[in-house]
C-alpha cells in the first residue's frame, strides 16, 4: 500500500504531471508527421532520459507511446496521409467519412476509441502482468531459453514476408550479440585485436541505428512534403453519441489488440488489421466498409491504442518487447540499469504503480487534446522533410551515445543506420535484427546456464513441460509462418498471371 | 535486388570467419556449452540459410528477372552520371552522399568538435536536400548551438571540442 501512495505521489507531482500532458501531446504530433514514428521519437528520447529519474523516462516514453498511437489517426482522418503505418486501416474509412463532410465525427470516433481502447488495455496490463509476474518465479534457465526462442521464432516468422530473410536477419543479431568480452570466461569473442569492440555492440545506439538513422537515409530518398489540403472538421463533439451503437466493436477489438500486442514482431498495425477483418465479419451493415464507415475507424483505432497496453505485459514480466516501441523501452531499461521480469514487481514496485498510472493518465488525456486540438495537430504533417531529415539524422547519430563519452559508439549508430537502411531495402527484418540483438546476450546465458544444471544434455529442454510447451509453440509459428509465405506466394503468381491475360488480350 | 545480395554474401562471409574463429576459443569444466556452442550453432543456421537465399536469388536470376550486376551496374551509373537524369538517378546519388557524410560525420566531430562539425553536416545535409543557402546556414547553427546546450547543459555529457584548439593552444 505505502508503494501504491508513493507512486500516486509521483504521479500526481506537477513537474511530472506537465511532462506527461507535453509527452502525450508531442506524441500525438509526432504520430502527425509522416516520416516520423512513435518507435523514433522514443528512440530519440532515451539519451533526454539520462539526466532524469527512471519514474520521469517511463513517464516521458509511454506519453509518446500512446499519443503517437493515436495521432496518426489526425492526418489519416483529415488528409487521407497515415502519419504512423499503424493509421493506415483508419485512413480507409476515415478520410471516406471526411470527404462526406463527417470528418469531425470521424475524428471524434477516433480519439474516444483510441481512448477507450488505450484504457481496457491498461485493465489487461494491470490484471495479466500481475498475473504473469507470479507465473514467471517458476521459470529456470531452460524455461527462459525456450521462451526467448520462442519470442525470437515469432519475430522472423510474421515480421518478415519471407521466413528465409527473417531468420537471417535474427541469427546476424543473435551473433552480434555474442561479440564483445564473454561475461562468463572473460574471454574477448569476435574482436578480431580491435579494442574497441571489446566492449562488444551496445543496444541502445545500435537499435536506434537500426530504427532511426536508417528511417533518416529514407527521408533523404523522398523529401516531398505533404501538399493535400486539410479538411475542415466540425461535429467533433457529437461522436459520444455514436457509443451505445459501439461498445461492442471497441470491447472486441480492444481484446484483438491487447493480444497481438502481447505476441513479439506483430504490434499495432496487425492489431488494427485483424480488428478491422472482424468488425467488418460482423458488422450488421458490412457494406459501409470502403465507404466510411464509422465502426472501420473505431476498430482501427481501439485496437492500435489497445496494443500499448498488451505490449508492456511481456516486456515487465519477461523482458520480451512485444513491438518496436517496448524494444526500446527495453533498452531504455538497460540504460537506467532496470532488469526486467518478475523480479521488477518485487524490487521496483513503485516504476511498476507508475507504469501502470501513466498508462492509464496518459489514455485519459488522449480525451482533450484529441477533442481540442485534433485539427492544429494535423498542421505538423506539412512540415516539410527536409528541415526534419538533418535534425533526426543529427540527433539519431549523437543523441544515443553522446551520454557514453565515446566516439565508438557514433560509428555504432552509423553502421547500423546503414546496416538497416540495406535490410529494409532488402524485405529483410529489421525488427528480427534489433530484438535479437538485445536478446541476444540473455538467451546465451540462459543456454549456457541451462546447460550447467545437473544431469544436463541435449534434451533437458524436451524434458521439462514449459520448454516443451515453448518448443512446440515455435514449430507451430514456424508452420504458419511457411504457410502464410506459399499463400502470399501463390496469390502473387495468380494475380501476375491474370495480369499478363489481360494484357495479351488488350494486345 | 542488389541489397538482398549484399546481406546473402556478407552472411555466409561472418559465419564462416565466425565459425572458424570459435576454435581458437578456450574451453572450462564448469561451463559445458562454453564460450562456442552457441556462436558455433548460430554460424551454422546463419551458413545454411544465406546458401538456400543465395541459391533462391540465382534460380531468380535465372527466370529472367534482374541480375545483381546489372543491379550494380545501375547503381553505380546513377551515382556518377551528370546532367538530365532521371528521379531514380538523383535520389540514389543523394543517398550515397548522405551515407558518405553519415559516416564522416564522427571523424569529423573528433577533428573539428561537435559544434562545428554538426553545423557542417547539417548545413550539407540541407543543401543536399534543396534548401535555400540562407535558412539552410541559420537552421544549421540553430541546431548545432541547441544540440550543443542540452547535451552539456542538461546532460552534463562531455562534448568533443576537437584538436583544432589543441593546435592554436600548441
Amino acid at each position: 500500500m505505502e508503494t501504491l501512495t508513493i507512486a500516486i505521489e509521483l504521479l500526481m507531482a506537477p513537474q511530472n504531471l506537465f511532462l506527461m500532458i507535453a509527452a502525450v501531446f508531442g506524441g500525438a504530433m509526432v504520430g502527425a508527421a509522416p516520416g516520423l514514428t512513435s518507435t523514433m521519437a522514443i528512440g530519440l528520447l532515451i539519451p533526454l532520459t539520462f539526466g532524469v529519474s527512471q519514474y520521469t523516462a517511463f513517464i516521458l516514453m509511454l506519453g509518446i507511446y500512446c499519443g503517437a498511437m493515436y495521432g496518426g489517426s489526425i492526418t489519416a482522418i483529415l488528409m487521407n496521409v497515415p502519419g504512423t503505418p499503424t493509421a493506415a486501416i483508419t485512413a480507409i474509412e476515415g478520410y471516406r467519412m471526411t470527404l462526406k463532410g463527417q470528418g469531425g465525427l470521424a475524428l471524434g470516433v477516433a480519439t474516444l476509441s483510441s481512448a477507450l481502447g488505450g484504457l481496457l488495455s491498461c485493465l489487461v496490463l494491470i490484471s495479466g502482468s500481475l498475473y504473469l509476474a507470479k507465473v514467471a518465479i517458476m521459470f529456470g534457465a531452460p524455461e527462459y531459453f525456450t521462451l526467448a526462442l520462442f519470442a525470437v521464432t515469432v519475430v522472423f516468422s510474421l515480421s518478415s514476408r519471407s521466413v528465409v530473410k527473417g531468420i537471417i536477419a535474427s541469427v546476424i543479431g543473435l551473433l552480434l550479440g555474442t561479440i564483445g568480452i564473454d561475461p562468463i570466461a572473460q574471454y574477448p569473442r569476435f574482436t578480431f585485436g580491435v579494442q574497441d569492440i571489446m566492449i562488444g555492440i551496445p543496444e541502445v545506439p545500435a537499435v536506434i541505428g537500426l530504427f532511426c538513422v536508417a528511417e533518416a537515409f529514407r527521408m533523404a530518398e523522398n523529401t516531398q512534403g505533404v501538399s493535400k489540403m486539410q479538411r475542415q472538421a466540425s461535429g467533433l463533439s457529437i461522436a459520444y453519441r455514436y457509443l451505445p451503437r459501439l461498445w461492442k466493436t471497441i470491447l472486441k477489438s480492444s481484446a484483438i489488440g491487447c493480444v497481438v500486442g502481447a505476441l513479439p514482431a506483430t504490434g499495432a498495425m496487425m492489431g488494427s488489421y485483424i480488428a478491422y477483418g472482424e468488425a467488418q465479419r460482423t458488422s450488421k451493415h458490412p457494406e459501409d466498409f470502403g465507404n466510411g464507415s464509422v465502426e472501420g475507424v473505431c476498430a482501427s483505432e481501439s485496437a492500435n491504442n489497445a496494443v500499448t497496453g498488451g505490449a508492456l505485459i511481456p516486456l515487465l514480466t519477461l523482458g520480451i518487447p512485444g513491438d518496436p516501441n517496448t524494444l526500446m523501452m527495453l533498452g531504455a531499461m538497460t540504460v537506467h540499469g532496470l532488469i526486467p521480469g518478475p523480479t521488477l514487481f518485487h524490487e521496483q514496485a513503485i516504476l511498476v504503480y507508475v507504469i501502470f498510472g501513466t498508462m492509464v493518465l496518459c489514455n485519459l488525456l488522449i480525451l482533450p487534446i484529441g477533442l481540442m486540438l485534433a485539427p492544429r495537430i494535423a498542421k505538423v504533417a506539412l512540415i516539410d522533410k527536409k528541415y526534419l531529415m538533418p535534425a533526426v539524422s543529427v540527433l539519431a547519430i549523437t543523441g544515443a551515445s553522446i551520454g557514453y563519452g565515446h566516439i565508438y559508439y557514433f560509428w555504432i549508430s552509423v553502421i547500423f543506420g546503414i546496416v538497416g537502411y540495406i535490410f529494409e531495402k532488402g524485405g529483410f527484418s529489421v525488427l528480427a535484427m534489433a530484438m535479437c540483438i538485445i536478446l541476444g546476450p540473455l538467451m546465451e546465458r540462459y543456454f549456457r546456464s541451462s546447460l550447467m544444471l545437473p544431469d544436463a544434455g541435449p534434451m533437458l529442454f524436451f524434458s521439462r513441460p514449459l520448454s516443451l510447451l515453448f518448443i512446440s509453440l515455435s514449430i507451430l509459428v514456424i508452420i504458419f509462418g511457411l504457410r502464410r509465405e506459399f499463400k502470399m506466394r501463390t496469390l502473387e503468381r495468380q494475380l501476375a498471371a491474370a495480369r499478363a491475360a489481360k494484357e495479351s488480350t488488350n494486345v | 535486388m542488389i541489397s538482398e545480395w549484399i546481406v546473402s554474401v556478407m552472411t555466409l562471409i561472418m559465419s564462416v570467419t565466425f565459425f572458424v574463429t570459435t576454435f581458437s576459443f578456450p574451453r572450462l569444466a564448469a561451463d559445458p556449452g562454453g564460450l562456442s556452442l552457441f556462436p558455433r550453432i548460430l554460424c551454422i543456421v546463419a551458413a545454411v540459410f544465406s546458401l538456400i537465399m543465395i541459391a533462391q536469388l540465382l534460380l531468380r536470376n535465372r527466370a529472367g528477372k534482374t541480375s545483381p550486376l546489372a543491379s550494380l551496374k545501375t547503381l553505380w551509373r546513377d551515382i556518377w552520371r551528370r546532367g538530365a537524369e532521371s528521379d531514380s538517378a538523383s535520389q540514389s546519388r543523394r543517398m550515397m552522399l548522405v551515407i558518405v557524410l553519415s559516416i564522416l560525420y564522427p571523424w569529423l566531430i573528433l577533428r573539428a568538435g561537435f559544434l562545428l562539425a554538426t553545423a557542417v553536416y547539417a548545413y550539407i545535409l540541407m543543401r543536399l536536400l534543396e534548401t535555400r543557402h540562407l535558412p539552410g546556414v541559420l537552421l544549421s547553427i540553430c541546431l548545432a548551438a541547441a544540440l550543443y546546450l542540452i547535451f552539456v547543459h542538461l546532460l552534463e555529457a562531455y562534448v568533443p571540442t576537437g584538436i583544432w584548439l589543441d593546435l592554436l593552444i600548441n
